[in-house]
C-alpha cells in the first residue's frame, strides 16, 4: 500500500469512526428505551440507502474529469474540513462544550421514554429516530467516502476502511449496549478536521491547475502546517486574549 | 417540501458560515487565474486558508459573546 493509499485510509477511517459513534449512540438510546427491533431496523435501512447512494455517485463521480472532479471535491472538504475544525479549535480552547456521548445517550433515552408506549409490532419511533440518526451521520462518512476514494480513484478502499470503522464501532457498542464515551471523540475531531481541510487545500489547488512542489510529498507539511496554525489558534484562545476582544476593543 | 430539502442541502454543503464557503471559492478561483497566467500558485491557498479559519473562529466567538453587532456598528460609523 503506497503512503497515499495509506493516508487515504487512514483519514476514512477515523472520520467514520467518529460519526459511527455518534449514530451508535442514538440507536443505543432508542434501542435500549423502547424496541432494538425496530432500532436495528431503522439502522440497517438507512444504511442500505446509504450504500445504493454511493453506488451509484461512486461511478458517476469517478467518470468526471478529474481537474473538475478535483477542484469540485477539494472545495467541499475545504467547507466541511474548515467546519469541523472551526468547532475543534473552539472545544480546545474550552470555548465550546465538548462532545459528551453519555450525555447525548441520556438525552436520547429521555426523549425516548416521553415519546410515549410503542405500540404495534414496529415502534416507529424507534424506527425513525435511528433512521434519521444513521443517515445523518451516514451522509458525512458517504460524502467522505467517495470524495477521497473518487479523487485518487480508489473509492473500494475508501470504502473498505468506512466498513472497517463502522462495523468496529458497532460490533464493539452493541455487545457493550453502552454509548462507546471512551472512545477520544474531541480528539479525533480535531484530526479529521486537519485531515479533511488538507486534502481540500491539496486536491483544490491541484484541480485550480496549480502544482504542488514535489506532488505528493506536499501533504505531510500541509497537515502539519495547518495542525501546526489550529494549535496557535487555540492557545491564543486560551490566552485569553482572542483576537476578536483585541479588535473590538480598539 | 423543495424549500426544506433545498435548506437541508444547503445547511449539509455550506454549513453555519456561509462566508466560509464564499471565502473558499474566492481562494480557488484566485488560485486557478494565478495558475492560469503561468506563475506557480500553490503558495496561495494554505495562508488564505487559514485566515479564513482564523476569521471563522473569531466570527464565532463574537457571536457567542455579542459583540458581533458592536464591532459591525463601529466599523459601519468608522466607514
Amino acid at each position: 500500500m503506497s503512503g497515499a493509499e495509506l493516508s487515504l485510509a487512514v483519514s476514512v477511517f477515523i472520520a467514520c469512526t467518529v460519526e459511527a459513534v455518534e449514530a451508535l449512540t442514538i440507536v443505543l438510546a432508542v434501542g435500549s428505551t423502547r424496541s432494538w427491533r425496530s432500532a436495528l431496523a431503522g439502522a440497517l435501512t438507512a444504511f442500505i440507502a446509504l450504500t445504493v447512494l454511493i453506488a451509484v455517485l461512486g461511478p458517476a463521480l469517478t467518470s468526471l474529469p478529474i481537474d473538475v472532479l478535483r477542484v469540485g471535491v477539494g472545495g467541499l472538504l475545504l467547507v466541511f474540513g474548515l467546519q469541523w475544525l472551526r468547532k475543534a479549535i473552539l472545544r480546545a480552547a474550552g470555548l465550546k462544550a465538548a462532545h459528551d456521548e453519555l450525555a447525548i445517550f441520556e438525552a436520547e433515552a429521555r426523549a425516548a421514554s416521553d415519546a410515549g408506549l410503542a405500540t404495534g409490532e414496529v415502534d416507529g419511533y424507534s424506527f425513525a429516530i435511528a433512521f434519521k440518526g444513521v443517515l445523518l451521520e451516514g451522509l458525512e462518512v458517504a460524502f467522505i467516502v467517495l470524495s477521497f476514494g473518487a479523487n485518487q480513484g480508489e473509492v473500494g478502499l475508501a470504502v473498505g476502511a468506512a466498513g472497517l470503522a463502522v462495523a468496529l464501532v458497532f460490533v464493539v457498542g452493541l455487545a457493550a449496549r453502552a454509548p462507546l464515551a471512551r472512545v477520544p471523540e474531541n480528539s479525533m475531531k480535531f484530526a479529521v478536521g486537519v485531515l479533511l481541510t488538507t486534502f481540500g487545500v491539496f486536491w483544490g489547488v491541484e484541480g485550480a491547475g496549480g502544482t504542488w512542489p514535489g506532488g505528493e510529498a506536499a501533504l505531510p507539511a500541509l497537515a502539519l502546517l495547518i495542525l501546526g496554525a489550529s494549535w496557535l489558534f487555540v492557545l491564543e484562545l486560551r490566552r485569553g486574549q482572542p483576537p476578536l476582544l483585541t479588535e473590538a476593543g480598539r | 417540501m423543495i424549500r426544506r430539502a433545498a435548506a437541508g442541502i444547503w445547511e449539509f454543503v455550506v454549513g453555519d458560515d456561509w462566508r466560509v464557503a464564499l471565502g473558499v471559492v474566492f481562494t480557488l478561483s484566485a488560485t486557478a487565474l494565478v495558475a492560469g497566467i503561468g506563475i506557480p500558485a500553490w503558495w496561495l491557498a494554505p495562508p488564505a486558508v487559514l485566515a479564513i479559519l482564523h476569521r471563522s473562529v473569531r466570527r464565532r466567538l463574537m457571536d457567542r459573546t455579542g459583540l458581533l453587532d458592536q464591532v459591525e456598528s463601529t466599523e459601519a460609523t468608522d466607514a
